[in-house]
């Protein structure tokens, strides 16, 4: 009599969740999240939480591999930023919301002087101009133009890996559902050793 | 927030959170009686769900936290749902840290815990009414609680980390609002349906009633 009751409780009560995660889809999650390339001599990126948008007037702090600060600044209304770096080694991006959720990001290799330094040593040899007589665009525009074109897909790229989605939303209440049911049996085994009716 | 992601906290501060997890955990599952599992088991799915929710609020963003609900309802047996809850959400979602996990379990679960607990006598018997106000009383504190310890958590680890308090203030009003609305509902409710699922733990030395 009870038991009957008590299922059709918990059908109801799953059924709900699974309402509720239906809805939750394509608008959710909790995760700040930042991501950043090097243009140029400046470090371009956009700062979001993953799910509910860009992050709006957070600040964002530029260091290089030692943990010496470089620049700092603040997000924009639309979380991007856009803040002037030099160096050679890793950079590492941080940003902050200031009540517990902060990200990081490592532009990896030697950052913006991949732009800028790499294509000095062809410059000022004759190679790089004889291979290519006809272009006159100097390699150093062309790199910046690549690294402005492939930023928005790069980030598009990092932004889908951490996307929501409803079938692993779906999997955590399955998992939940069976972690505890395997919990359940086990202790119904138990008490059954036990000679409980 | 509550998700406090790895490489933030100190090695004291973590050691500290895991062994207060586990102890709570222990305390938990040895006081779970096969009766009320399918409702811990429903409990940590809807926390793990409803906490997958955000509303972007400023420059941070909120999600429900439910910990005053889950201390009422569930009583000890919060800690393992919300473990179990933000386990998966680590693992599947990169929503807080793997290391963190004790920290952010007592950071969740325990508030709603102690002031379900205290709040147990007055609950009692409620009608829908008062259970309703004494729900989002419950749920208010718990959701502040939290965000002190969040803070605290922080400050602990390093003492150079500023807590904007004006962000703290702006994430939590809210969320704190919404908290005590969303609970006194759901409270008006159980005291209107199933009145046991709110106090009935109390009285039975920590045992659910299954009706």
């Amino acid at each position: 009599m009870r038991y009957p009751e008590a299922r059709r409780r918990l059908c109801h009560a799953l059924l709900s969740l699974a309402i509720l995660a239906a809805m939750a889809a394509p608008a959710s999650a909790h995760r700040l999240k930042v991501f950043a390339s090097a243009i140029g001599d400046s470090i371009e990126g956009e700062a979001y939480f993953v799910g509910s948008g860009p992050a709006a007037g957070v600040a964002v702090t530029l260091r290089d591999d030692a943990g010496k600060v470089l620049t700092s600044g603040t997000t924009g209304a639309d979380g991007r930023f856009a803040l002037p770096a030099s160096g050679t080694g890793d950079i590492v991006v941080t940003v902050d919301a200031q009540d517990g959720h902060i990200a990081r990001f490592t532009i990896a290799g030697s950052g913006p002087a991949a732009a800028s330094s790499k294509p000095q040593p062809s410059a000022a040899g004759a190679p790089s101009a004889a291979l290519s007589p006809a272009a006159t665009v100097p390699l150093a525009e062309i790199e910046l133009a690549v690294a402005r074109k492939i930023a928005p897909l790069a980030e598009q790229v990092d932004a889908l890996q951490s996307s929501l989605r409803l079938q692993d939303i779906v999997g955590g209440v399955g998992y939940i559902v069976g972690l505890f049911g395997l919990l359940a049996f086990l202790k119904s085994r138990r008490s059954g050793k036990g000679g409980a009716p | 927030m509550a998700h406090i992601p790895d490489g933030i906290l100190s090695i004291p501060v973590l050691a500290g959170g895991a062994v207060v997890t586990a102890v709570s955990l222990g305390i938990a599952l040895k006081r779970l009686d096969e009766d009320s599992l399918p409702r811990v088991a429903v409990v940590a799915a809807l926390f793990f769900v409803a906490s997958l929710i955000n509303v972007s609020i400023g420059p941070t963003s909120v999600h429900l936290l439910l910990s005053g609900l889950m201390g009422l309802v569930l009583g000890w047996a919060a800690v393992p749902a919300v473990f179990v809850g933000l386990v998966l959400q680590a693992i599947f979602f990169g929503f807080g840290g793997v290391t963190t996990l004790g920290v952010n379990t007592m950071n969740i679960a325990l508030p709603g815990i102690l002031w379900a607990f205290l709040f147990s006598p007055v609950i009692a018997d409620a009608t829908p009414r008062r259970a309703a106000f004494v729900g989002a009383a419950v749920a208010a504190l718990s959701v502040a609680s939290t965000a002190v310890m969040v803070a605290l958590v922080l400050t602990l680890s390093d003492t150079a980390y500023t807590i904007s308090a004006r962000i703290v203030l702006i994430s939590y009003g809210p969320l704190l609002v919404g908290e005590a609305v969303i609970t006194g509902f759901a409270c008006a409710f159980l005291a209107r349906v199933s009145p046991e699922m709110l106090w009935a733990r109390h009285r039975r030395g920590g045992k659910i009633a299954v009706s």
